[in-house]
């Protein structure tokens, strides 16, 4: 009996805990599906499309077998069964003068991404035949099992949008020094796609010039702090404001040639960390003094800034002076732009060319220019068939077909301004985007762009060069060192450099963190580094006799 | 009854630091719900609420327009009453077996049960299996790899073996085999220890998206916390990564739509409980009374 009694007990706390752990189960489900980050709903209704006239009409002039083909998709609304697959096969169907069934595989959520992509690449009959990745350790595991094709030769034959589209310093990072090509490129940012933004309004009231060097942009932005530039008779404005990365402080560490978040092409040619640097600490007293005058807006001191639409209400607001902000700001249908003329009627940002330091060198941050996403064309598939399909989405026409929808149907160009006369949810059930990060363009395809936009990153090309040519890009995908150490040391970092900039602490304890850096493994990091970019450059010399054999003559 | 002033400050004291646990634990339902019935220009800086910034029934429009997420509830729905019910089912027939003495190699059973919540055959192993039994995309695979845990087996096992033997000798004399001991006797003993099983098991499936992630390829057959996910997570992740900042969008932005589909999809699991609480109450008290 007495057996029977604990038995019973020992049943009773085992339920209790039972239910204790469904309670806990059933809270984590939920709150891990509340995730975080900003941006709006683009994704809200997606309801699926039917597609009415778009399909089944090419195929009479069809010569050969048809083709089916499976994409990984990432991007977009992925809108099952959408106008936009519909349209996009009739395209192909019509360029490739053959049937083309296309497959969408939607990929998860980010969180879950990878794991999806290795079981997909698992096995061959789940592998889809064009795969859509991000950054992923798996890649050369790929290459290794011989799951994935060269895209070289196919390129050749059937690939002029795409070797026209990519330059050559881009697809550098993405071809093997065996010499091949494993993958294709996805997603590559404009070359620069920030720039320093200041208030024209507040600068003709002042009676100010367009800033063309760094003390002109300092003095710029005490008089926006000092001299009550929204003339309401109260001390209400600063000079500099953006979020908590150091891109937004770019006006001040370019000036002197440097990027604290990269490796830095030195005169005798070797390299070195950027936040090391010893001009480090001429930037830091001055931001340290600009603080103290109230200038720098105190806000971006805190991570909580570093949140994209915390920085759009400041900008909307209209109380700060300048940024160095994103390119996008100047196209019309831009959030920030749409609020800032609600709650500012007269207000008026411009764009201005960086602006120089002491020794005259100007720079906008440039795009590494790697891409962050690529795709692959696995074992399951004819490769050109493949590369075919992926050049006809790379041409202008297509790519603004499914990507925006057809003119006068689902936009009109209004004075070169695109504007939609659908809703975006309207959009999503039609599957627009859903195809995106398949050779995305950013050029005049891209026409969400005004033109006036589309200049200014054309003219970004240029004035990004200057840093461009200082700051190291790995190709390697490993860098083994790196990704022990430097977690650490941008904590570090991070901590030293906001308490100096808000006065907490002295200039002179930069030099302590050059010290410090040593002792974090920053000389593994280095030699790593150096190590690195030695092979890098041998490997370049390469890729230059490959791509004028491969690639050159094709184009 | 008197009582001393110690005893009434102390209740006092008692009550107000219960009634604020009470409102910390409601305050977040109740800024979802708010958020969710928000308008969404007033909601963009965030902050503390207790009344909705401004009234829209955007967001639930918007949800419950989304295809996406109704065939989700669907998924859902089938693969939550289905692997409830069959969860349920395989985990008391495994667990009566075992609790049963004369089951011979009884231990090698247990053990081998055991077994699995110490090792698993990891991702990629289960995802080949259930490919080559031709599930991949089925609800079958929504149900089957997860329908029996060795935790609700031990704890059904020590449940059963607290009914008393008697009773099932005393059936067995009156000419009954294992199956009616089992159906008949055994079963409608355990209600309380089936509807805390049954209803652990409910929540379990109702808040899976990773079978999803693991299974399936076809986005009509992603569970509903699958597609909230993807809702929730994708448009911000898109803008950090390309850089670039997003379009105008009327009456409905991120924050509501989570806030919505939030709501939405904890409200049918929530109405689960009330109903079974009376056995559920029960369940958790069994074998503490002397009886």
């Amino acid at each position: 009996m007495r057996k029977l009694r604990k038995r019973k007990a020992v049943a009773a706390l085992t339920l209790a805990a039972v239910m204790a752990l469904s309670a806990c189960s059933g809270n984590g489900g939920n709150g891990g599906s509340n995730g975080d980050g900003s941006g709006n709903a683009d994704n809200a209704g997606n309801k699926g499309a039917s597609a009415t006239d778009a399909a089944n009409g090419n195929n009479a002039g069809s010569t050969k077998e048809p083709l089916a083909i499976s994409m990984a998709l990432m991007a977009g609304p992925k809108t099952p069964d959408s106008w936009a697959e519909k349209t996009l096969e009739s395209e192909l169907s019509a360029k490739l003068q053959r049937e083309v069934d296309v497959k969408p595989v939607f990929l998860p959520d980010w969180s879950e991404l990878n794991t999806k992509i290795n079981l997909l690449m698992s096995a061959k009959d789940t592998r889809p035949n064009i795969l859509w990745t991000g950054d992923t350790k798996e890649f050369s595991k790929w290459v290794d099992a011989g799951i994935v094709q060269d895209v070289t030769p196919a390129l050749q034959q059937h690939g002029q949008e795409i070797i026209n589209y990519y330059t050559k310093e881009t697809l550098f990072y993405h071809w093997d020094s065996s010499g091949k090509m494993y993958r294709i490129p996805g997603d590559v940012p404009e070359a620069s796609y920030m720039t320093t933004i200041l208030r024209k309004d507040w600068l003709d009231k002042l009676g100010l010039q367009e800033p063309k060097t760094l003390d002109e942009y300092v003095a710029v932005l005490r008089a926006f702090t000092n001299e009550d530039p929204d003339g309401n008779g109260k001390k209400d404005t600063y000079g500099l404001s953006g979020d908590n990365y150091y891109r937004s402080l770019t006006p001040f560490f370019y000036a002197y040639g440097i990027d604290v978040e990269n490796f830095i092409k030195q005169e005798d040619g070797t390299v070195k960390f950027g936040s090391v640097m010893p001009e480090v600490k001429t930037v830091l007293e001055l931001l340290q003094t600009l603080y103290k005058e109230g200038v720098i807006d105190p806000r971006m001191s805190t991570a909580a800034n570093s949140d994209d639409e915390k920085v759009n209400d400041v900008f909307a607001s209209g109380k700060v002076g300048s940024f160095y902000r994103f390119v996008d700001y100047f196209n019309p249908g831009n959030t920030a732009a749409v609020s800032f003329k609600k709650l500012n009627p007269d207000g008026e940002y411009i764009s201005i060319d960086p602006v120089a330091g002491p020794s005259g060198f100007a720079s906008d941050q440039p795009d590494p220019g790697i891409g962050w996403c690529y795709l692959v064309i696995t074992d399951t598939t004819d490769v050109n068939g493949a590369v075919q399909v992926l050049n006809t989405m790379a041409t202008p026409e297509t790519f603004k077909l499914f990507t925006f929808g057809k003119e006068g149907e689902h936009y009109e160009m209004k004075d070169g301004v695109f504007t939609p006369t659908i809703t975006p949810d309207e959009g999503n059930k039609l599957g627009l985007g859903n195809f995106g990060w398949y050779v995305q363009r950013k050029d005049a395809a891209n026409i969400k762009n005004t033109e006036e936009v589309t200049a200014m990153f054309e003219s970004k090309i240029e004035t990004s060069k200057p840093m461009r040519d200082k700051i190291v890009v790995f190709k390697a995908l490993n860098r083994p060192e790196w990704d022990k150490y430097s977690a650490d040391i941008k904590k570090v970092r991070d901590e030293l450099f906001w308490s100096i900039i808000t006065g907490k602490k002295p200039v002179s304890a930069f030099d302590d963190f050059v010290k410090q850096y040593e002792k974090l493994g920053g000389k593994q990091i280095d030699e790593e580094a150096a190590g690195l970019f030695e092979k890098q450059q041998q490997e370049y010399v390469q890729y230059e006799a490959w791509y004028e054999e491969n690639i050159e003559p094709f184009k | 009854m008197r009582l001393t002033t110690g005893e009434k400050v102390f209740s006092v004291l008692n009550y107000l630091f219960f009634i604020v646990v009470m409102l910390l634990m409601i305050y977040p339902f109740w800024y979802m719900i708010m958020g969710s019935f928000s308008d969404s220009a007033y909601v963009a800086d965030g902050g503390f609420f207790l009344t909705p910034a401004g009234f829209s029934l955007a967001a639930y429009k918007a949800v419950l327009q989304n295809v996406s997420i109704l065939s989700g509830f669907k998924v859902t729905v089938i693969s939550t009453v289905g692997g409830t019910v069959i969860g349920t089912f395989l985990t008391a027939t495994t667990a009566y077996a075992i609790s049963k003495k004369r089951l011979r190699g009884r231990m090698i059973f247990s053990f081998l049960i055991l077994f699995t919540m110490l090792f698993s055959g990891g991702l990629i192993p289960s995802y080949l299996l259930v490919k080559e039994l031709n599930m991949i995309d089925t609800y079958w695979a929504l149900i089957l790899p997860s329908a029996i845990g060795a935790w609700n087996i031990f704890v059904m096992q020590s449940f059963f073996r607290g009914i008393p033997e008697e009773l099932e000798e005393a059936a067995k004399i009156d000419g009954a085999n294992d199956l009616t001991v089992f159906f008949r006797i055994v079963l409608p003993l355990s209600k309380a220890v089936l509807a805390t099983i049954g209803l652990f098991i409910a929540v379990w499936y109702w808040n899976d998206f990773f079978s999803s992630v693991l299974y399936v390829t076809e986005k009509d057959m992603w569970q509903l916390q699958m597609v909230l996910k993807d809702l929730i997570s994708n448009t911000s992740n898109a803008i950090a990564q390309a850089g670039i900042s997003i379009s105008y969008q009327g009456d409905v932005n991120e924050f509501t739509i989570k806030m919505a589909s939030i709501i939405v999809s904890s409200i049918p699991i929530l109405a689960v409980y009330p109903f079974l609480q009376k056995h559920f109450v029960k369940g958790a008290l069994i074998g503490s009374v002397k009886g």
